[in-house]
């Protein structure tokens, strides 16, 4: 056999996989109750403001709520993936797919583009939704642009640092109970810290933008209140690529400037309980470039992981 | 030539050898028998042959080739067919024979007639369209018979085919396998069925407690021994050394925990019936019947694997 031979027949494995693991996660129950879920969160998130707090137009709310939010992101992303790896082990499916005459790196990558997707489609019908519902519900939109088109893709690339976190779990423990207990622990863990961490040491939130999640909290400051763009509330973690994408797009020399608890009068606590734009911040430039590289680096080194413990891996039942 | 060998193969899981030292040749277009009792390293020893466990020691070769690098050529001539094989549940039969053959660059017209042709041929065709989750133990198997022919493989691995089959569903399978056979292929089968492998195989190896205890054909085996198959008023002791201790009786084994009935295996096929009879009358037995008959590869079995309930008794 030759090498280009060879490489065809690499091809052929690669849309086998693909076509393997989209059947196997779209025709699965399971999926459709997290895509309902998922769907159900982020309804809230459009219909909840005129229901509590009565109804306004507002032609910024489409631009204002392009991200779902790190919950949606990471559910899809655990409901998509718990069993790609871990549940092929527990069921000895990959028994079969692993006698083939593919390599591991193929089986995996196959089913990582399979996941990759779905999260596309799905986010794909999120955008529409949601384009659809605002412009319902709160009159047209203002401030639509095309680079908007890239937000599903930046979505999912969100996702997938959460799907990583959950195949490198699956190749390692073989286990999807422990896979999803695992990142769903993960991702309470990490938002729960920094939720807290930054209340009492205002420094060290800029430590999440380093951890996959929502990272630190901030509003854009332009200077100019006729930018699409001032005034809106952003994140800055692996989940907010989309978002922080978008508002660069439209406009490229805008600040975030972090929110920090202002903290009350210490023998009260009277006076405080709000969370303001503080001193620091970044220029929302060099933000975008640290969160697509830091979701760059947990796709590519955890599945880098993952495909290590994947081809070390005894293939039986577990 | 040799489609596989195995030499000093070694397999340990934490502080237990489940293969210690097995050694294996299958030679091309024979169908061979791998029998052992549960848990004696059959399973194990197939995984490692298709790669999906590490050796820790020893060599596989397939067509001269060796497997430990989990090599894609020497892949793509085999087709497996693991233990209880298990499916995604979601995909139904059609579609996971063409996912399984276009990971061996079978084209798409090719791998569709062929999956249509295998899915007839093991009886599912009523079935093709159907997800496989809903299968039956019986139909499973035979799909994973037909995804292990879906490549034409030179070399087919199949672990206990006819496990947890009714009657029906064995000779069903039994009938699937002598049709592969025609062709010119060659086959190693895992069981501890011996009457289905005696159907089956040609040649046959023996392993217990993850060595290879004996291996030939199943003619060679079976019929250079001659079997006593002998009832008794009563078995003592005294019968069982006596008739042990005569030249050429290989070895004594009762059949039966409530049955005073014995077997006397002798080293070759002359006829032993006078002396042995005679042997039990002079240690005070009395015989009820005596049957003289050529030995079943069970007879073998029994004689060679240790620790069978049969050869407890008598020790
Ligand atoms: N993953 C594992 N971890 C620990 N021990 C194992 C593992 N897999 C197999 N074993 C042990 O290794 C021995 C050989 O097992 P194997 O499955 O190869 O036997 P077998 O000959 O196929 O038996 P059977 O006829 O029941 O299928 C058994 O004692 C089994 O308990
Ligand atoms: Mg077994």
């Amino acid at each position: 056999m030759n090498s280009s031979d060879r490489r065809d027949d690499v091809w052929e494995q690669v849309k086998a996989v693909f076509r393997y693991e989209l059947l196997r996660n779209l025709r699965n129950k399971n999926f459709l109750v997290i895509f309902l879920i998922a769907v159900g969160i982020f309804s809230l998130n459009l219909f909840l403001p005129p229901i509590l707090d009565g109804f306004e137009t507002d032609p910024n709310f489409f631009l204002e709520n392009l991200n779902p939010g790190g919950l949606v992101i990471m559910i899809l992303a655990v409901g998509v993936s718990m069993k790609t790896i871990a549940g092929e082990f527990e069921s000895g499916s990959m028994e079969l797919l692993a006698s083939k005459p593919i390599s591991r790196d193929v089986i995996y990558l196959g089913k990582l583009a399979a996941l990759f997707a779905i999260l596309l489609v799905v986010y794909i019908f999120f955008f529409l939704y949601s384009l659809g519902t605002s412009t319902w519900i709160y009159g047209l939109q203002d401030g639509l642009s095309l680079v908007m088109l890239a937000v599903p893709f930046f979505l999912a690339l969100s996702s997938m640092v959460w799907v990583s976190v959950s195949l490198f779990l699956g190749a390692w423990t073989k286990s999807s109970v422990v896979t999803v207990l695992g990142t769903v622990g993960i991702f309470i863990g990490l938002s729960v810290a920094a939720g807290i961490v930054p209340y009492y040491s205002p420094m060290t939130g800029e430590a999440f933008n380093y951890l996959p999640g929502e990272g630190e909290s901030g509003e854009l400051a332009v200077g100019d209140e006729d930018s699409p763009v001032e005034g809106i509330m952003i994140n800055t973690g692996t989940d907010h690529l989309s978002d922080l994408f978008v508002t660069y797009s439209l406009d490229p020399e805008t600040n975030i400037s972090i929110l920090e608890h202002e903290r009350g009068c210490p023998v009260t606590g009277m006076g405080g309980e709000e969370f303001v734009p503080g001193d620091r911040g970044y220029t929302l430039s060099s933000s975008v470039a640290r969160t697509l590289m830091m979701t760059m680096v947990y796709i590519i080194g955890l599945n880098y992981l993952g495909i290590l413990l994947f081809k070390k891996s005894s293939i039986m039942r577990h | 030539m040799k489609a596989l060998e195995i030499k000093d193969l070694d397999k340990h899981f934490d502080s237990f050898k489940a293969v210690n030292g097995l050694n294996l040749v299958v030679e091309e277009s024979e169908i061979h028998g791998f029998l052992g009792p549960n848990g004696a390293g059959k399973t194990t020893t197939l995984r490692m042959i298709m790669g999906l466990l590490e050796p820790d020691d020893g060599d596989i070769l397939i067509y001269g080739k060796n497997n430990d690098s989990k090599d894609l050529d020497v892949l793509s001539r085999i087709g497996y067919m693991p233990e209880r094989p298990s499916f995604p549940v979601h995909l139904t039969s059609r579609e996971l024979l063409e996912i399984y053959g276009q990971t061996y660059g079978i084209p798409e017209e090719v791998r569709e007639a062929r999956a249509s042709r295998l899915l007839n041929k093991v009886g599912l065709d009523n079935y093709a369209d159907k997800r496989t989750g809903k299968f039956s133990k019986g139909m499973k198997q035979r799909l994973g018979i037909a995804q292990a022919l879906i490549s034409e493989p030179d070399l087919l691995v199949l672990d206990e085919p006819t496990a947890g089959l009714d009657p029906g569903g064995r000779a069903r399978m039994r009938q699937i396998i002598k049709e592969i056979g025609k062709d010119d292929i060659t086959m190693l089968i895992s069981s501890h069925l011996l009457e289905e492998v005696e159907k089956i195989c040609e040649t046959v190896t023996m392993i217990d407690e993850g060595k290879s205890v004996l291996s030939g054909s199943v003619e060679e085996l079976s019929h250079s021994k001659t079997v006593l198959q002998i009832e008794l008023m009563e078995i003592t002791s005294r019968i069982i050394n006596a008739l042990e201790d005569l030249p050429k009786v290989k070895e004594v084994i009762r059949v039966d925990d409530d049955k005073e009935e014995i077997k006397v295996i002798a080293s070759d096929d002359e006829d032993y019936r006078p002396v042995v009879s005679k042997t039990i009358v002079d240690h005070g037995g009395t015989i009820l019947k005596m049957t003289d008959r050529s030995r079943s590869l069970e007879d073998v079995y029994l004689e060679v694997i240790d620790g069978g309930p049969e050869d407890e008794q008598l020790r």
